[in-house]
């Protein structure tokens, strides 16, 4: 049975607004414990200032460890709000109004985060400008447009200028219902800025109703490139078991399956920690699950042919990289963990309806899906880089240390506090667009049945 | 009162709990002779487009992208073939103005230009920053606005088409209210 | 915007809508020129049998199958993607594209001497790259045409459970049918037990038409296409070749609504600017997938510089074949994408079914430009092509054949839409009991109900 989202507008803009306007006390406790985290991940940046790389568990000929791998993983997250927003949108389904502004915001936080691991990973973060930007030019220095590590800033820049757009322009009425609705003489001027005014005229909502479609259009070819330009730093070269074609729609399918596991346990947590079981709905969970089932099959085809591809040409090089990834050991364990949390638990219980609708269970299996999903960047990175090849004259084993494991926990706190600072401040729910929702619904009867109806603009 | 004064127009809002009631002002200032881009709605959600019987809002919103992603491109074009002119030095056996390698820089750029346009182009279209409308917190609350532009010598034919609709008040420019027009000498 | 009065499924369709075949004109020239075309491909493909076993020979022959396998037999996914997204627009075309799965039959017959003149997998002790690893079970003869057959079944299987309920008439005539007859027509009574498993079989019949869909399209464009050009591999191309044949198939469709529409006025009067608009949309966003597919192939080549992959991509891109290559990046990618982006080219069925066909036209030569270059290359059991090959032109039997194919294509489809009613009947009144239009206020608002 379905079940549509059904407040009234004075409920909906309380309860929508209510996290923003309140202070209540795990607030203060969690950001404490978050920030607390947070300042253990500065210092092991700093300690890794003063003593460099040696911090990190590198050994020849593995120099690409926990920093590239979880870069890639955070853009892989990050694509969770670009694909259930803008898609969702453009197929104009119902079901997306109290989703989409969350997975936005993860978007930014995650890709903000991901940010920070080339500038961990360059070991020397001052210097990074001098291989980004032309900042020598009276000497003539300028960067090489041709190499991938251009590239990926130019598109993440984009792709994080183009969200943090789409996220503001979505904003506006939010900001002018926060502005109506606050007491504070501060908050209302700040909100009344932010907010430019917006009245809410018809014109603003028809124009607001065309660049949710136009941007959402837009920012799709840009999500895509993002996580291609990520994996083309790996396939662009000769290194086996990386140079594959089918990396591209690869990474991006694995980072949509990833990141829409990640916005339903956020969703999934919100609806218990800011109070919102009136908008996240069993519907909206089943739905997203649904999506997932799609999703990550494709994911597996498409591991399959990386798969595949890599046997199909018999070249020694990649057979054996293969060969250790999948039968040699730590990797052989870490491959199973991946591809039963990654595919087979997850999508083996989302086939059952109760399963889907069932909140709990739903927030293991998003979060064993991330779990799999790490794993995987992690088999992709490192065993094409342990192989010896001819010139491989020092040979050690490539162990994380305790900095690295701080540095993802630092950095796992920075995205979860992003995220509910940016929900303290602004409604994490698109207030305007579930009220629209509640408009546009109907219902249809049918001899006694009633269907639930939405109406469409003829 | 001067020509000049009653010359100048003078934005009145009625505030209404009902869509329909709002509806109803609409046709009453349409029967009084306000058309065309004098009314406005003003809501906190979104309602199909000519619910209330108003104008369709005419836009080149579409028009934005397109110019922005020609900037976007002219721009990621000139700044990566200079750079590559700049500094020739050969990498991994490819040509100093290597176009595949460039491509993928172009487009961001291009992509980069369209958003950034068409956000403008929001703005625009949507007539903000915009700090001189009346407006009523109230209408956050779920009451509909119906704004109505009118030549000072048109204010109480506007005032009685917005109370006779069932306006819950009638506010001025400044955000005061109206006394009703019955009372008005 | 759409108006109400472009919208295909109006008003129009009120209780009791009978669904009906189309009655063809048997002397008109269409039906006779497609006729002779169907026999000009049957008396082509007993010409070409003469050369079995000539790899070469079965070049263009196989160019052709795929063109078929990548738009005929891709057209019936088209009507599951429009059922899970419960999209209105596909309403009156399920039962227009479920009939492609007949034609598509012809595969079959098509891919016996082509894979009959593929050349084992080792030969002389040296292996040629192929995806069944050594795997003496019949590879790939055997394996693809059981794939194959396990698909096309499939489909016949889907295109009929969604016709049963329209073909089987009342309850009284089923049940005086002979008894295999009766289970033919699945003993169809409309009782709701009999609702539910129709819904339920044709929502896994159609999941699994569509993974035999993509694992066909993988290992028969590795085993016709990879596999024989040295130094070729590709991870991305089974997917490029997924990609492209929803393109092709979405031309197809448009092609074939438009037709309907045009000749079929039982057909075409719920036919209107609401699917163009859909599936517009669908072409415009393959089109730019093209690209993408295209483009995260050839930059790897491009970049990583392999002489073995540089030499391939030579081939069927940049040198040998370009003038296909070309022709097919315009047809699938150029044209269709700065016409497609504007939307009174997109929401026009008429010019959507221009730019189709231009889709359509590049599709086949790209399916040329890698067919044929890896079904003519000479030796497929080197690491890499020495020197590049020179291109492979078609005599006039390959042209024939080819037109004949199209021909047999035709003639199939116009004999099964005699044969079985078509828009679809129950899906069309069922989605007309969901869909009402009315007024809200001043607006004029359709309501659409979304059953659970």
């Amino acid at each position: 049975m379905q079940e549509p989202v059904t407040v009234d507008r004075e409920t909906a803009n309380r309860e929508l607004l209510d996290f923003v306007f309140a202070w209540p006390k795990w607030f203060f406790a969690t950001t404490g414990l978050l920030g607390a985290v947070i300042t253990l991940g500065l210092i092991i940046f700093l300690l890794l200032m003063i003593f460099g790389l040696q911090l990190f568990g590198y050994a020849h000929p593995v120099y690409w460890g926990f920093p590239v791998v979880n870069f890639v993983f955070w853009i892989g997250v990050s694509h969770a709000g670009i694909m259930v927003s803008a898609i969702l949108r453009l197929a104009q389904a119902e079901w997306r109004r109290p989703v989409t502004r969350a997975a936005e915001v993860l978007t930014i936080f995650s890709l903000m985060t991901a940010m920070t691991f080339p500038i961990i990973h360059s070991g020397r973060p001052w210097r990074t400008l001098y291989w980004e930007f032309p900042y020598d030019w009276m000497r003539g220095i300028w960067p090489n447009p041709r190499s991938p590590l251009v590239w990926d800033p130019a598109a993440i820049f984009t792709y994080l200028t183009s969200t943090v757009m789409f996220v503001y322009i979505a904003l506006l009425p939010d900001l002018a219902l926060a502005r109506d609705r606050v007491k504070n003489p501060i908050g209302k001027a700040v909100y009344g800025v932010l907010s430019l005014g917006f009245r809410g005229t018809t014109r603003q909502w028809r124009i607001q109703a065309i660049a949710g479609i136009l941007l959402s259009a837009l920012i799709l070819p840009i999500f895509v490139s993002v996580h291609s330009i990520v994996s083309w730093d790996f396939a662009v070269t000769i290194i086996p078991g990386w140079h594959n074609t089918v990396f591209a729609p690869y990474f991006v399918i694995g980072a949509v399956h990833s990141g829409v596991s990640a916005v339903v346990t956020v969703m999934i947590v919100m609806r218990y920690a800011f109070g919102l079981k009136n908008f996240i709905t069993k519907d909206h969970i089943d739905s997203l699950a649904r999506l997932l089932i799609i999703v990550a099959t494709v994911w597996l085809f498409f591991f399959m042919l990386d798969f595949m591809f890599g046997l199909y040409g018999t070249e020694p090089a990649e057979v054996d990289t293969w060969q250790r990834r999948l039968m040699e050991p730590p990797w052989t364990a870490i491959a199973i963990i991946f591809i039963i949390t990654g595919y087979i638990i997850p999508v083996g219980l989302w086939l059952f309806r109760r399963v889907r609708r069932n909140f709990f269970l739903m927030f293991v299996t998003t979060v064993l899906v991330n779990i799999g999903m790490w794993l995987e960047r992690y088999m992709i990175v490192i065993p094409g880089l342990e192989r010896k090849s001819n010139l491989t004259f020092q040979y050690g084993d490539y162990l994380p240390s305790a900095a690295e494991f701080g540095i993802i926990a630092a950095q796992l706190a920075l995205v979860i506090a992003g995220f509910l600072v940016f929900s303290k401040l602004l409604p994490i729910m698109p207030a305007a667009d579930i009220k629209e929702g509640q408009i546009l619904r109907d219902e249809i009867k049918v001899g006694r049945a009633r269907v639930p109806a939405t109406m469409r603009e003829a | 009162m001067s020509a000049r004064d009653s010359d100048r127009k003078r934005e009145l809002l009625g505030l209404y709990n009902e869509p329909d009631d709002a509806a109803d002002a609409v046709s009453r200032l349409r029967g009084v002779g306000f058309g065309g881009n004098d009314i406005e709605i003003i809501s906190a959600t979104p309602y199909p487009e000519g619910a209330f019987g108003e104008q369709h809002a005419k836009h080149r919103l579409f028009a934005f992208p397109f110019a922005g992603a020609a900037c976007g491109l002219a721009v990621a074009i000139a700044w990566h073939i200079g750079a590559q002119i700049a500094l020739p030095i050969v990498t991994g056996g490819k040509p100093i103005v290597a176009v595949p390698a460039i491509i993928q820089v172009l487009y961001e750029g291009t992509m980069l230009g369209a958003v950034l346009f068409t956000v403008l182009g929001v703005l625009f279209e949507s007539r903000l920053p915009d700090g001189i409308g009346v407006y009523d917190d109230r209408i956050a609350d779920g009451l509909i606005g119906v704004s109505v532009m009118a030549r000072e010598r048109r204010i109480p034919d506007a005032q009685i088409a917005l109370e006779e609709a069932g306006a819950v008040d009638v506010l001025s420019k400044d955000g005061s209210l109206m006394r009703p027009a019955a009372a008005s000498p | 915007m759409i108006k109400p009065e472009a919208v295909g499924l109006s008003l129009t369709l009120r209780p009791p809508y009978r669904p009906s075949t189309i009655a063809i004109n048997r002397k008109s020239a269409v039906v006779v020129g497609v006729g002779l075309l169907a026999a000009l491909g049957v008396v082509m493909y007993v010409v070409k049998l003469f050369s079995w076993g000539d790899r070469a020979e079965w070049a263009y022959p196989a160019a052709i199958t795929l063109f078929v396998l990548s738009s005929v037999s891709a057209a019936p996914l088209v009507a599951f993607a429009s059922r899970m997204a419960r999209g209105y627009w596909g309403l009156p075309a399920r039962r227009v594209v479920e009939l492609f799965a007949l034609p598509s039959m012809l595969l079959f017959a098509l891919l016996i001497p082509i894979l009959g003149s593929l050349p084992p997998f080792e030969q002389d002790g040296v292996t040629r790259a192929n995806l069944w690893f050594g795997w003496g079970g019949g590879a790939p003869f055997l394996t693809d045409q059981l794939a194959v057959s396990v698909m096309l079944l499939a489909g016949g299987a889907l295109m009929w459970f969604a016709a049963v309920p329209d073909l089987a008439g009342p309850p009284s005539r089923v049940r005086a049918m002979p008894a295999w007859k009766r289970l033919l027509f699945l003993n169809w009574t409309g009782t709701k037990r009999q609702w539910i498993v129709l819904r339920t079989s044709m929502r896994w019949i159609s999941a699994f038409y569509l993974m035999m869909y993509v694992f066909v399209t993988m290992i028969l464009t590795t085993d016709l296409g990879q596999s024989l050009l040295p130094g070729w591999r590709s991870g991305i191309f089974p997917a490029y070749h997924v990609i492209t044949s929803f393109q092709g198939a979405i031309a197809l469709i448009v092609i074939t609504l438009f037709l309907l529409r045009r000749y079929a006025p039982s057909v075409g009067q719920f036919i209107g600017d609401e699917q163009a608009a859909s599936l517009g949309k669908f072409l415009l966003a393959l089109t730019l997938f093209w690209f993408y597919f295209f483009w995260s192939d050839f930059l790897l080549v491009w970049y990583a510089r392999l002489p073995s992959e540089v030499a391939a991509v030579q081939t069927n891109v940049a040198v040998t074949y370009i003038v296909p290559f070309l022709i097919a990046m315009f047809g699938q990618f150029l044209i269709p994408f700065v016409t497609l982006i504007f939307n009174p080219i997109r929401r026009k069925l008429a010019r959507l079914t221009a730019v189709s066909v231009v889709v359509l036209i590049g599709l086949l030569f790209d399916r040329i430009r890698l067919f044929v270059a890896s079904m003519s290359s000479e030796n497929p059991f080197s690491h890499g092509l020495a020197e590049l090959p020179e291109p492979y032109y078609p005599n006039a039997i390959d042209i024939l054949f080819m037109i004949g194919v199209v021909g047999m294509v035709a003639a199939i489809y116009l004999w099964v839409l005699t044969r079985i009613p078509t828009p679809g009947g129950w899906e069309m009144r069922e989605g007309a009991m969901y869909r009402r239009e009315q007024k809200y206020m001043h607006a004029e608002v359709l309501v659409l109900g979304k059953p659970d």
